[in-house]
């Protein structure tokens, strides 16, 4: 393989990786704004200047691809000097609003500022200024900020697939804006915010919510469909407050679809169910754990008793329901359910060209690697048994008497007789398994909300209930 | 090893000395000047940069502070909760700002990591309560001291 | 006895109680506001003029809470022990005389209520009954606190009793007499003329070690600074008087202030001469008498008496209140080297050198 040199260091590297890349693998990191490993190079913003040896002038490393000897400084007198004159020209109209700004705190340009700018600032006239325009539910948009890297524009020329994002005008008056002013129309809009390396697109839902250094991260896999793709969970005091993507180059490369984003929000919701309910003569009601689990046992004991299980449970949840349901009692039937119109992975495909898939729940396929069947039609049996993590559409269900364990609403709980709250994806651990395949860990981001408990408890306290009741 | 004193004799009988103790303490009965403060009436004057009661500071009735979370960030006791909203005159305000009162340690990092130059400590030192007390955000707007 | 000598008794029966009483807040205020000047600080100042009516405010606090007895103790000695301290320093009072005499129809009437040929002796009887309150507190308090400073206090107090009686015995061969009233009545006269000025017989002038000696044992009997080691606050929180609170601490309290007084009206009455008339007390005396205004037949001389000796009392009183805030409390072992290495064989030697003198006929 072929060498080059990065401040002194040997490093190999693969024919047209770019300079940045590889000094990434010395060790070295070269500051940048409009460079994004996803998407195309075009050196507009200048920061990432470098030196190479026998070039008369300094290089942008992003749009220098390395070669065979180079020599390349990333620290010379003539760098740093370049990097804060550039630092400078980007600060000249920026406003000092951090202290509002969201992105304060993960923000590239407060990183290389403070990083490779100057602490004086030489400019005493009036910033320009911006009114600016609605961009719809996701994204708010603040133009004062922007530094002109054209990273949105290229997302959505390249990966979104949608030409919404321009810059009009030229020169001071240059303005990063939508075409004719209208509203986002892309489902991936979430990603502007991600790649915007300031504060001029974030996002709407996560406006004045928390700082950006006081959330906690938890790595972790969204569970709204069956790409799997790989996000953290940002999250303080046991409340999520918002999800982002994380890099796999082999299911979701940089990105993120809104609604895989926002999916959380159904985990914090007023109207999830949150304590065991039992319906009694005058409708639903409060119950305790005992009371509810006792009735679903004593409704399964004999008769003709169907499993539903939802298609977004973990292998480890299905696995275990399954053992569960042959020793409460022989000639119980499991059946997965999901998605109206997906109910095998061989009907799964690509909802777009993007990330999104047919399949609207995250585990289809492992649920089909462990053997279970699908449901086909309605549900029909005199004692139905509904497990579900949370996303899968439920089936139209007959039956006298249905008990549910899992998240649901009250919307979706209100036909049910016993309701038993399980665990959301962000409270569980366990695995996925995606579309191609891959097997992916969920990760535990906050804590059980109310008196939820995982669906494995559950199942155990059925089993006592019912040696309790065999012994009596 | 400690050092051994022989005191003298004289000294060892202590009868001067404790003659002498007695004058010290006359002396004080009598003459010296007393520094008690009669409290209510008289008030110590405290310096310009004594740590007391927070406050806001406003400008024209609208409040500095901008609601950045610089102050719950740096406040070693986090003992400040700041909720921020926005408003028609202000992209960003502190919609809630509470300073828990028995928890603050008034070490005054908030006043020095505030962009804003919102949150202050005045010299205002009378702050018993009968109650454990949350500083409401109205209350703090109103606090000045001599500032 | 006629009916005017019953009366003069009684009258002097109140006179003695009253004025050991009144001590007790009078005390109150000159120990709180002394340690505060003391200290330069001002102390109660708010209640009347210069803080005058805290005293009363304490009384009335101390009257008005809650007497309230800890679960663990023995009831029935944790209630009388109080008592078996206060009763006793007031017996003691008793033998002291507070002023001259006066011959009066048919009797002479002595200033003091019980005219006993024992006094000293009956002075330190009683007076050492007081340890038992002590014990009685500690023990009683169920409280290793309170039990340590009782042991404290008894062994503090018998070892000081021997010296207090040793320092004395110079004394009692110099004015051969035991009687109060006598030995007080022995002190007028003139022990050197140095021109002008007469130099009375006053006992510190002739035994000015057994004054010191006495002196020293009378801190440790009354328990107070620099030997409190009973109450210790920094080692035994507060000593035999831990559990006690509202008025049952009060009597106790009251039983150091009239241990204070009956100790300075003993150093008074041994070693200054007790009611003898202070320099200057004899002129004016004559100058009030010529007035007219009380009645004759020496009623004005029982008054400057009567007076001198609140006088001299009041100053030893201060004195206690002086000493405890300038003086730090001695450790146990300090305390006990000093009774019995130092005061007791000091007192020994008094003796001996009181009675070779006296054998020369020097006294």
């Amino acid at each position: 393989m072929p060498k080059c040199f990065v401040d002194g260091k040997e490093v190999e590297f693969a024919l047209g990786e770019n300079l940045v890349k590889v000094a990434k693998r010395a060790g070295v990191e070269i500051p940048v704004f409009c460079y994004h490993p996803g998407l195309s190079v075009v050196a507009q913003c200048r920061m990432c200047y470098v030196e190479v040896e026998k070039m008369p002038k300094l290089q942008t490393a992003c749009s220098t691809m390395a070669a065979e000897g180079m020599v390349v400084k990333t620290q010379s007198e003539a760098v740093k000097k370049g990097r804060q004159g550039t630092m400078e020209f980007l600060l000249l109209n920026h406003p000092l609003d951090c202290p509002i700004c969201d992105k304060a705190g993960e923000c590239d340009l407060q990183d290389n500022s403070f990083g490779h700018g100057s602490a004086n600032m030489r400019h005493s006239e009036e910033r320009r200024t911006y009114v600016d325009v609605d961009m719809g539910s996701v994204i708010q948009k603040n133009m004062n900020r922007c530094i002109h890297c054209t990273r949105c524009i290229r997302f959505g020329d390249e990966i979104a697939g949608i030409h919404e994002m321009v810059a009009i005008k030229r020169g001071n008056n240059i303005d990063i804006t939508t075409i004719d002013g209208k509203q986002l129309k892309t489902e991936y809009a979430g990603n502007y915010s991600d790649i915007c390396p300031t504060g001029s697109l974030t996002l709407k839902d996560f406006r004045f919510k928390k700082r950006a250094w006081m959330l906690k991260k938890t790595a972790t896999v969204c569970e709204g469909c069956s790409k799997g793709c790989n996000m953290e969970i940002q999250h303080e005091g046991n409340v999520v407050y918002r999800c982002v993507p994380r890099e796999n180059l082999e299911i979701n490369k940089y990105w993120m679809c809104d609604e895989g984003r926002f999916n959380y929000r159904y985990t914090q919701d007023e109207t999830r169910v949150v304590d065991p309910t039992l319906r009694g003569a005058e409708g639903a009601k409060q119950a305790s754990w005992q009371d509810v689990v006792a009735s679903i046992e004593v409704k399964i004991r004999n008769g003709d008793v169907l499993f539903l299980v939802g298609t977004d449970l973990t292998n480890e949840e299905l696995s275990a329901i399954r053992e569960a349901a042959s020793a409460l009692r022989s000639g119980i039937k499991i059946r997965t359910f999901g998605n109206a119109d997906v109910t095998k992975s061989s009907e799964d495909g690509p909802a777009d060209n993007i990330l999104k898939m047919k399949s609207k729940t995250g585990n289809l396929l492992g649920a089909e690697k462990l053997g279970l069947e699908p449901l086909t039609g309605e549900a029909k049996a005199e004692t139905v048994v509904v497990f579900r993590g949370g996303r899968a559409v439920l089936p139209k269900i007959d039956s006298k008497w249905t008990a549910g364990i899992g998240v649901f609403n009250r919307e979706e709980s209100a036909g049910f007789d016993g309701v038993l709250p399980g665990l959301a994806f962000t409270e569980k651990e366990g695995t996925l398994v995606n579309h191609a395949g891959f097997e992916q860990r969920l990760a535990r981001a906050v804590r059980p909300r109310g008196g939820c408990k995982p669906v494995s408890e559950i199942l155990m306290l059925l089993l006592n209930t019912k040696s309790k009741a065999g012994q009596a | 090893m400690l050092a051994q004193r022989k005191p003298s004799l004289l000294n060892r009988l202590y009868l001067i000395e404790v003659v002498r103790g007695l004058a010290i303490t006359m002396k004080n009965f009598l003459f010296h000047k007393k520094v008690t403060l009669q409290f209510p009436e008289q008030r110590r004057d405290y310096s310009g940069r004594y740590r007391g009661q927070h406050y806001i500071k406003s400008v024209n009735g609208v409040e500095n502070c901008t609601a950045c979370m610089l102050c719950p960030t740096v406040c070693p006791a986090e003992c400040i909760h700041i909720v921020a909203g926005e408003r028609e005159d202000k992209e960003k305000y502190p919609i809630k700002f509470e300073i828990d009162s028995l928890r603050c340690c008034f070490c005054g990092m908030c006043e020095e990591a505030c962009p804003k130059d919102a949150i202050k400590l005045s010299n205002i030192y009378e702050m018993s309560q009968k109650n454990r007390t949350v500083y409401e955000k109205d209350f703090l707007l109103e606090q000045r001291g001599n500032k | 006895m006629s009916s005017i000598e019953t009366t003069l008794m009684f009258v002097k029966i109140a006179i003695v109680l009253m004025g050991l009483l009144l001590t007790v807040p009078i005390m109150l205020f000159v120990e709180r506001r002394g340690s505060a000047l003391m200290q330069n600080r001002l102390g109660p100042n708010r209640m009347g003029p210069f803080g005058l009516f805290q005293a009363a405010c304490d009384v009335v606090k101390f009257i008005f809470k809650e007497d309230r007895a800890p679960g663990h103790v023995n009831r029935f000695y944790y209630t009388i022990a109080p008592w078996i301290a206060v009763i006793p320093a007031f017996m003691t009072f008793a033998v002291i005389p507070f002023a001259g005499s006066l011959q009066m129809d048919g009797f002479e009437a002595k200033f003091l209520i019980a005219n006993l040929d024992v006094g000293v002796l009956y002075c330190f009887s009683i007076a050492s009954l007081g340890v038992y309150g002590i014990i009685m507190a500690g023990w009683a308090s169920n409280n290793k606190y309170s039990l340590l400073g009782s042991l404290r206090s008894s062994a503090q107090m018998i070892s000081y009793e021997l010296t207090l009686g040793l320092s004395i015995v110079g004394l009692m061969m110099v004015f051969q007499s035991v009687n109060l009233g006598e030995i007080a009545a022995a002190q007028g006269e003139t022990l050197i003329q140095l021109g002008p000025i007469a130099v009375p017989k006053w006992g510190v002038f002739i035994q000015p070690l057994g004054f010191v000696l006495f002196l020293v044992s009378m801190f440790a009997e009354t328990n107070r600074l620099p030997f409190d080691l009973p109450e210790g606050e920094s080692e035994l929180i507060a000593g035999y008087h831990l559990e006690y609170g509202s008025m049952r601490f009060a009597l106790f309290m009251m039983a150091e202030f009239v241990n204070m007084a009956v100790a300075s009206g003993l150093i008074t009455t041994l070693f200054f001469g007790g009611w003898q008339l202070l320099p200057g007390m004899g002129f004016l005396a004559t100058q009030v008498e010529q007035l007219g205004i009380l009645p004759a037949g020496g009623w004005v001389q029982v008054l400057f008496q009567g007076l001198s000796f609140v006088m001299k009392v009041a100053f030893f009183m201060w004195f206690f209140v002086w000493v405890r805030w300038t003086l730090p409390r001695f450790r146990f072992d300090q305390l006990m080297n000093l009774g019995w290495k130092v005061l007791f064989p000091l007192g020994l030697v008094n003796v001996l050198v009181t009675g070779l003198l006296i054998y020369k006929g020097v006294l």
